[in-house]
């Protein structure tokens, strides 16, 4: 379950959190603890914890050695194996997954094979087959190329399927499997022509098999019980990191050669695959995840078109398209840049005539004293409305984008807000010298109330409930405590901060890597950090720096696998 | 200025249709007629032995219309005792009314209470232990708190089929906020509930509908892809292994063996058709849809698939705009979340709902009598040694809270439906302060519960230990017949 708090929180829920008293150091990165066990030995510390911190001192991670596809790559991974133009939709009716500790939905440590997953692994596989059967081009495309004649035929398909579908070429034992099987299909499937039955049950049955359902990352551990990825292994990870799918002839041909354990063949690769259509919708995805934006689709404003919503969604991924895809940006665009989509209907919103727009949302100049990146946008501002808007908005920021440790909330009967401002009624009871002053006097309520400028619909205004809007405010972050006057100077002081920029690649490491964050991972994400704060490192950049460390060529095996 | 709103938006169905689905496994398919020739369903369940209990939990959230907070008592019966089917239903302000027909068969426990503090979200907190008697976790707290043990329903289900998980269904949207809350595999192992019943169905039934002779060919080469996938698996698992890897690897090794135990049963066509046609997700198919999860239950227990299922009834704090037939000219309410908390807002401070106290207590009618629809199917089928198979297990209806607006886990109710074999004092309201002198933590109801389904502990005596270890053992002695065969 998602830790958002956004307007899905209940009153009391929020107020709950805004009372909680604050044990934990605002401002300090967020560095989850190591899930390992405390009682191992080599259980690691933080190696920044001095101070001094390179990124070859990150320790590698812990991890699955066989984490599990999630639906996403899975429906992605039969798209491309089978060559569709699209993904089939099999995991429309899969059970969920449950909720990791990340913000995503590709936790490795908590996917596992329950057994209502296992049937419908089954009942896809056999969908996969039947189409295999029934579509003729779909098993011509399969069975191109292949020798005319048994039993030549059917083991040049096992080899050349399952190499696909395991990511690797497959072993001798299973190409013996596969044949054996494929072997019974007169009487499995004696309504097809013997070889269509063939290639039916090959692909049922590699559908089902753990080497397609998991990636394999399973070797022998160092004697610090460090595993270093083979070149298929590494070309699996690279291609479920950046695609969220399985590697493609190309990748697979470099890890045959040995490329990717070698020079800077791996990061040749990565940057191939980021100029890859299927990389653009991870990033795409990333961002609709971390930011919530698919919550923007809840949305109605009284007196604007029905579906509003969806008009405001789509606003916040353009602008992630132009600023990450088109234009090569980073944290400090995503957050910072003076402009927007626009159409007719959000036109009113910005101040803009209507008129002036048509249906379509076009690249405009805003206002810079009044919007700057994502988060002055009326999809993040009315998404986060009413009376404890500037909680909501300021627990977002501090969660997603600060990666500030909130501390959980005690639980209490909430109190009256009052006051004449929304500000001042929020201050009654989370101010300066009242209970809840500690965790929103110093973290929820200095990002929170900046955006008091708007209205609940996003919309620009100077006084709320006849009284000016007070929209000064500072926050402590790494670099000291900074002051910043409205939503516009908040976002250049998070655009500023070591906060925001490895909280960014935090979030990234977690969704590419597919696993919470780990104490050893500081060195990359502080190094990471350092060059998005102070020199502007792109998105892509940063994910290339990502897949080039040692975190991504090594897992670490835990105790008990090593002593095994 | 109007505040925004939220707006109801329609989750997508699967691209492609179901019943295409169905002819993909049965490839080339040759028409879905009745898969009998390996079914066991029919209008006689199971042999009536020692292994035929079973338990199902309903849970609606949001607390009843109860005494408390100055407000009426509108649930309870007004006298513990016996209870009649006239008497029952003459107390037409009671909620439980709406169980007369039933009386005979039913043990209403009041009394009971949560023994742990919720950790920053009552709903969530309540929903935690309702079934589990666990403490709630530290961390994660708030909406997203977990048990800290696993729930009754597991426990059935670990001890009388370890080769099948319960059966767990959901009744409505899951919000973001707090979804699921009843059924943990263990500690902060939380269960994803199946709120759309067709797919539940697809599940239970695996290949219903089809030809003997395609499904005899299905199943060949099922067990021939299942042989070559176990080896697999078998060698990955003679690897060293990490302990977490280990145990998902078992997992999926175990599910795989569970799977090859194809489910014959089956509900009649015309039903079939209604649930794959139903939007599950619609708040105005509240009703329906939980009907027809009861219709799934009903039959998974008679056919023997499971004889441990959960059905939570909307999310943890429920917002469902309800419609009740014939009250306020069928309406829709406000959301029954609100409703619980007496006024237009989920927090504490919103104008008041006219009424609210009336609509929560029409609510709980409501789900009252979509209990008794389970009941209803259950009573249809007999066991085989001929008597009721309600009988041979119990169906409770229970809630998260006691009451809505407080938020107590003090009297949180415990109805239920059938006597465990003859082992539940059922025709009977009882309270279980009348031996213990105050509220009694509800880990005894269900040690009680256990421990009548013939559950023991590997010392071979009853049960009395289910829920945290701290807690105090022992039973709800007023919920044990007098003459038990069993405890």
């Amino acid at each position: 379950m998602r830790a958002t708090i956004t307007t899905r929180t209940t009153l009391p829920a929020a107020l709950a959190l805004l009372l909680g008293a604050c044990q934990g150091a605002i401002g300090e990165p967020t560095g989850r603890t190591d899930p390992s066990d405390p009682s191992d030995p080599s259980r690691p510390v933080d190696p920044c914890a001095d101070g001094a911190c390179d990124p070859e001192d990150a320790i590698p991670a812990l991890g699955s050695a066989y984490p599990r596809l999630s639906h996403g790559q899975y429906e992605n991974t039969i798209r491309d194996l089978f060559g569709l133009s699209e993904t089939p939709g099999l995991t429309t009716g899969f059970e969920d997954d449950p909720s990791g500790t990340t913000a995503f939905d590709n936790d490795s440590t908590v996917l596992q094979v329950t057994p209502n997953l296992w049937q419908d692994y089954q009942s896809a596989a056999e969908v996969m087959a039947s189409r295999v059967i029934e579509d003729a081009a779909l098993l011509g495309r399969l069975t191109d190329g292949l020798p005319a004649d048994e039993p030549d035929r059917t083991q040049a398909f096992v080899e050349r399927f399952l190499g696909q579908a395991f990511r690797r070429p497959a072993t001798d034992d299973e190409v013996r499997q596969f044949v054996d099987l494929a072997a019974m299909a007169p009487s499995h499937y004696p309504e097809v022509p013997e070889a269509t039955g063939r290639v039916a049950l090959v692909v049922q049955a590699a559908l089902q098999s753990p080497h397609f359902l998991y990636r394999d990352e399973w070797g022998d551990p160092d004697g610090d019980g460090v595993v270093e990825l083979t070149d298929y292994q590494l070309a699996s990870r690279l291609a479920y990191t950046l695609w969220d799918s399985m590697p493609d002839a190309e990748l697979l041909r470099a890890a045959e050669a040995g490329e990717l354990t070698r020079g800077d063949g791996l990061r040749a690769q990565a940057a191939r695959m980021l100029d890859d259509p299927k990389a653009e919708g991870k990033i795409r995805t990333f961002h609709r995840k971390l930011y919530d934006l698919s919550h923007y689709e809840d949305v109605e404003l009284d007196g604007f078109p029905a579906g509003i919503g969806r008009t405001l969604r789509a606003e916040a991924e353009r602008f992630v398209e132009d600023v990450v895809l088109e234009n090569d940006g980073g944290v400090r665009e995503l957050y910072t840049a003076p402009y927007s989509y626009v159409n007719a209907d959000t036109a009113p919103l910005y101040g803009l005539d209507p008129a002036d727009f048509g249906d379509e949302l076009v690249r405009t100049e805003l206002d810079p004293s009044q919007r700057a990146g994502l988060f002055t946008q009326p999809g993040f501002i009315a998404s986060h409305d009413g009376d404890t808007a500037p909680i909501h908005r300021g627990i977002f920021l501090n969660l997603y984008v600060l990666c500030t440790e909130l501390p959980p909330p005690p639980v209490f009967d909430p109190p009256t807000l009052e006051g004449t401002t929304r500000r001042e009624r929020i201050n009654s009871i989370t101010g300066p010298g009242t209970c809840g002053g500690t965790c929103h006097g110093e973290a929820i309520n200095p990002v929170g109330f900046p955006y008091e400028t708007f209205d609940d619909f996003g919309r620009w205004r100077t006084e709320d409930n006849g009284q000016p809007i007070d929209a000064a405010a500072a926050f402590r972050f790494e670099e000291g405590t900074v002051g910043f006057d409205g939503p516009v100077e908040l976002a250049g002081a998070i655009a500023d901060s070591m906060n925001a920029h490895r909280c960014y690649a935090k979030n990234w490491l977690e969704y590419a890597f597919g696993r919470p964050v780990q104490l050893g991972d500081s060195p990359v994400l502080q190094s990471i950090a350092t060059q998005s704060r102070d020199e502007g490192l792109s998105v892509k950049e940063i994910l290339i720096q990502l897949v080039d460390s040692t975190l991504f060529r090594t897992r670490r095996v835990d105790a008990e696998e090593a002593s095994e | 200025m109007t505040a925004p709103k939220k707006k109801k938006t329609k989750t997508p169905r699967s691209p492609f249709s179901r019943r295409l689905f169905l002819r993909g496994a049965g490839t080339v398919a040759l028409g879905l007629p009745f898969l009998e020739s390996i079914g066991r369903f029919g209008s006689k369940a199971k042999a009536a032995s020692g292994d035929e209990s079973f338990a199902i939990w309903l849970r609606q959230g949001n607390g009843v219309a109860q005494e408390g907070r100055d407000e009426p008592e509108r649930f309870w019966p007004s006298a513990t005792g016996r209870l009649t089917r006239d008497g029952l239903a003459g107390e037409t302000g009671r909620a439980t009314s709406e169980l007369a027909d039933y009386a005979e068969s039913l043990l209403m426990v009041s009394g009971l209470r949560f023994a742990f503090p919720g950790n920053g979200c009552g709903h969530s907190g309540g929903g935690n232990q309702c079934l589990t008697a666990a403490r709630v976790s530290e961390e994660p707290s708030g909406n997203e708190s977990l048990a800290m043990g696993e729930s009754v329903d597991n426990r059935v289900a670990r001890e009388l089929h370890p080769e099948r998980e319960p059966l767990t269904l959901f009744t409505g949207r899951k919000s973001g906020y707090l979804p699921e809350v009843m059924s943990y595999r263990g500690p902060m192992d939380l269960r994803a509930g199946e709120n759309d019943p067709w797919n539940a169905y697809m599940r239970m039934t695996g290949l219903t509908g089809m030809d003997v002779e395609v499904v005899n060919r299905i199943r060949q080469r099922r067990m021939s892809v299942n042989d070559l996938v176990r080896e697999q698996m078998g060698e990955l698992l003679s690897r060293d292994l990490s302990v977490d890897d280990r145990r998902r690897l078992d997992l999926h090794f175990s599910s795989i063996r569970d799977l090859e135990v194809l489910m014959s049963c089956r509900l009649p066509e015309m039903r079939e058709m209604e649930m794959e046609g139903i939007d599950p997700l619609s708040s105005g198919n509240y009703q329906v849809v939980t009907r027809m999860h009861m219709d799934l239950i009903a039959t998974a227990v008679a056919c023997g698939y499971v004889r441990s299922a959960t059905l939570q009834l909307g999310n943890g704090n429920d917002g469902t705009q309800h419609v009740i037939p014939g009250y306020r000219g069928g309406e829709e309410l406000p959301r029954f979340h609100q409703i619980s908390h007496r006024i237009y807002s989920d927090g504490s401070d919103g104008p008041p709902i006219e009424g609210a106290q009336e609509m929560h207590h029409e609510v709980d009618k409501m789900h009252l009598r979509l209990f008794r629809y389970l009941l209803d199917r259950l009573s249809e089928y007999t066991s085989e040694s001929g008597g009721p198979l309600l009988d041979c297990g119990t169906a409770c209806i229970t809630n998260d809270l006691g009451h809505g607006v407080s938020h107590t886990y003090r009297n949180v109710p415990f109805i239920f439906a059938g006597s465990l074999g003859g082992n539940l004092n059922v025709g009977n309201y009882v309270d279980a302060r009348a031996s213990a002198g105050d509220y009694v933590s509800h880990n005894k109801m269900f040690n009680t519960v256990l421990s009548a389904m013939g559950i023991r502990k590997e010392d071979g005596s009853l049960v009395d230990d289910f829920g945290d270890a701290s807690l105090e053992r022992g039973f709800v002695p007023e919920m044990i017949a007098s003459d038990a065969p069993d405890l």
